[in-house]
């Protein structure tokens, strides 16, 4: 697929080029900050778009702007973002972003070739990834959730990979069980949240907007309203 | 009471300036209207900075004066330096000057002490009258001329007249030495409560200086691992995964993605021991300034010529700052000011007032156009220099050289 890289370290843009050139994609263009990013993404309309989060000139949060940006004007380029921090802050905004797939990792996940070639598909076409420590940071903040108390242990290890996008055999692989199994579990998890059944990439959606919607807990927390940076 | 010889010098003092210090006085006046006057014309500029100099002078003149005659605590003239580096760093720091009242204070001194001048030279005129008149009733002359005048007394009353305009002349030339010397003391020594605010405003500045340096190292620690470190271990790693999928299928391949790795390890321990050695000095504790310098030199791409001539080990917070002005000043050179060469220049220097500092300049032969910016590197060495309680300052015109000095306290 056609693929548009934009990371500040030369170091890294280099590098995940060649694996992604190596694994048969076609990188068709690689930027050093977000602002060509416009110019590049309608003169080679890439199918993906991998943004680092903390670009220059300012080193904050420029990539996940440059990300709410393509993601608000539709489905094409997809987005992945890569962070040297990942927070569940930047992940609320992308999911309140769009209706669409995204991807959100922690940068040195790029590591894991195979995990990262496989996030970059899953992304392109339309899913959902989120790294685990999002995740992970979303559920602690849900954890004084009366609803989320009801889960078991097991419960949660499925909505913790549901929510990083994971499919069925996925989950059924990573906790050595069956797939009529993990969705016996989804089927209780979504009873539990007293959310509505879904598929696919609607159901991680679900989860995450489920996991971001401010509570009671959250009401002395100051931006905490979905939509995030303004 | 004061000692007599004090009274005698004060006296003098009093004379002199009762005889030049109006004139001098009057002059600025005179100098500052009409600078004010010809302002339009550009001229008044010139005119009101002369003026400016000389009141300058005259209250450091002032300052000394009173230091010497009775060896009062007068605090020592303070030229308040700009914390700014860019181009308005000179009018801010004459605004900042000008707006010290210790100055103004002298200058007040020194106009009231020509005033008891200007009164104390007719009294001295008494005394210089009274003594003839005393002693002339030792002549034959049935009537006595009052020196200075036409007036004419009888013989007889001369002695009384005398010793009565000796008396007058005297005293009041004692009286005002003594309201002298209590006015101007109460002018220029400050009281306890003065110097307490003082010390408080320096030691805020003090501490507002170490904590934004603080925040701004550990931002730069940050950043440097971020930029640096982190990335190349990333693209070790990668290079290792790749390596390790193509082992079978690609063996070349594998092996120069291994020899990669490899190298790219090595840079990656390299930039560690760099940014381990920016965030703590061992060499500077173990040897001092001097030898951290050299090290640094050494490292330089670009050639450093140090001179460092130090009689003392300073205090660790005074060698860190100075040391980490002198390795900023060398990076901004070799990044930004495309020198050809370096020199570094060290000293340890004793003050007037007593207080060893530790100076430092170092000068490229860049392109110059250096700025301060907030959150910038120099701006960091600003504050770090700021919180050991010392001085930076930045020349850097467009086309340089660029020279950055510091002055920090030894024992701060």
């Amino acid at each position: 697929m056609r693929i548009l890289i934009c990371e500040d370290s030369v170091l890294l843009r280099e590098g995940i080029a060649r694996l992604l050139t190596d694994a048969g994609h076609d990188v068709v263009a690689q930027l050093p900050d977000a602002s060509a990013l416009e110019a590049a993404i309608a003169a080679t309309d890439p199918d993906l778009a991998i943004l680092d989060v903390r670009m220059p000139p300012t080193r904050t949060n420029e990539g996940i702007l440059a990300a709410i940006g393509i993601r608000s004007r539709g489905d094409r380029p997809r987005v992945l973002v890569l962070s040297q921090y990942v927070e569940e802050r930047y992940a609320a905004d992308l999911i309140a972003s769009g209706p669409s797939g995204f991807g959100y990792l922690l940068k040195d996940r790029v590591a894991d070739i195979r995990d990262f070639l496989s996030a970059v598909e899953q992304v392109a076409a339309g899913g959902t990834v989120l790294d685990p420590e999002v995740v992970s940071q979303l559920l602690a903040r849900r954890r004084r959730d009366a609803r989320m108390e009801r889960l078991t242990p097991r419960e949660r290890q499925v909505l913790a990979l549901m929510a990083e996008g994971s499919s069925n055999q996925t989950i059924a692989d990573r906790l050595y069980v069956s797939a009529g199994s993990v969705e016996k579990h989804i089927s209780a998890v979504f009873q539990k949240l007293e959310l509505e059944p879904e598929d696919g990439n609607r159901r991680v959606l679900a989860v995450l907007a489920h996991l971001d919607a401010p509570t009671d807990h959250d009401s002395h927390r100051p931006n905490d309203q979905p939509g995030g940076i303004r | 009471m004061q000692r007599t010889g004090t009274i005698l010098a004060t006296v003098a003092h009093l004379a002199l300036l009762g005889s030049l210090g109006l004139p001098i006085l009057t002059t600025i006046a005179v100098l500052t209207a009409s600078g004010i006057a010809t302002l339009v014309v550009l001229v008044g500029f010139l005119l009101l900075a002369l003026a400016m100099l000389a009141m300058l002078a005259v209250a450091w003149f002032e300052r000394e004066r009173i230091a010497g005659l009775y060896g009062a605590p007068v605090p020592a003239a303070v030229w308040r330096r700009s914390p700014r580096t860019d181009w308005l760093r000179v009018p801010h720091r004459l605004l900042r000057i000008v707006s010290d009242g210790q100055h103004w204070r002298a200058l007040l001194s020194f106009f009231l002490a020509s005033i008891f001048g200007a009164i104390t030279l007719p009294l001295l005129g008494l005394v210089g009258i009274g003594v003839p008149l005393a002693l002339a009733g030792l002549g034959a002359a049935e009537t006595v001329t009052v020196p200075l005048t036409s007036f004419a007394v009888p013989v007889e009353w001369a002695p009384l007249l005398g010793i009565l305009a000796l008396a007058a002349g005297v005293a009041g030339t004692v009286g005002l030495a003594i309201a002298h010397r209590n006015v101007t003391l109460g002018l220029l020594v400050p009281d306890d409560r003065e110097r307490l605010e003082q010390e408080a405003r320096e030691e805020r500045d003090r501490r507002h200086g170490a904590v934004r340096a603080a925040d701004l190292d550990r931002t730069r620690i940050e950043r440097d691992l971020h930029d640096g470190v982190q990335p190349r271990l990333v693209s070790i790693a990668m290079q290792l995964g790749m390596a390790r999928d193509r082992i079978e299928a690609d063996p070349e391949g594998a092996k120069a993605l291994i020899e990669e790795a490899h190298a790219s390890s090595k840079s990656a321990v390299t930039e560690l021991r760099q940014l381990a050695r920016g965030i703590h000095v061992a060499v500077l504790d173990d040897r001092g300034l001097d030898a951290a310098i050299s090290a640094l030199a050494a490292r330089s791409p670009i050639p450093v010529e140090v001179d460092a001539r130090l009689d003392r080990r300073c205090s660790r917070d005074a060698e860190t700052a100075v040391y980490f002005a002198i390795a900023e000043a060398i990076t901004n050179a070799q990044k930004h000011a495309r020198a050809s060469r370096i020199r570094v220049a060290i000293r340890t220097r004793q003050m007037q007032d007593g207080v060893a500092t530790l100076w430092a300049r170092i000068e490229d032969d860049g392109i110059g156009g250096a700025e301060r910016q907030i959150g910038g590197g120099i701006d960091g060495l600003a504050h770090r220099v700021a919180g050991v309680g010392g001085t930076l300052t930045l020349t850097s015109p467009a086309g340089g050289p660029t020279a950055i000095e510091v002055t920090v306290p030894c024992a701060s």
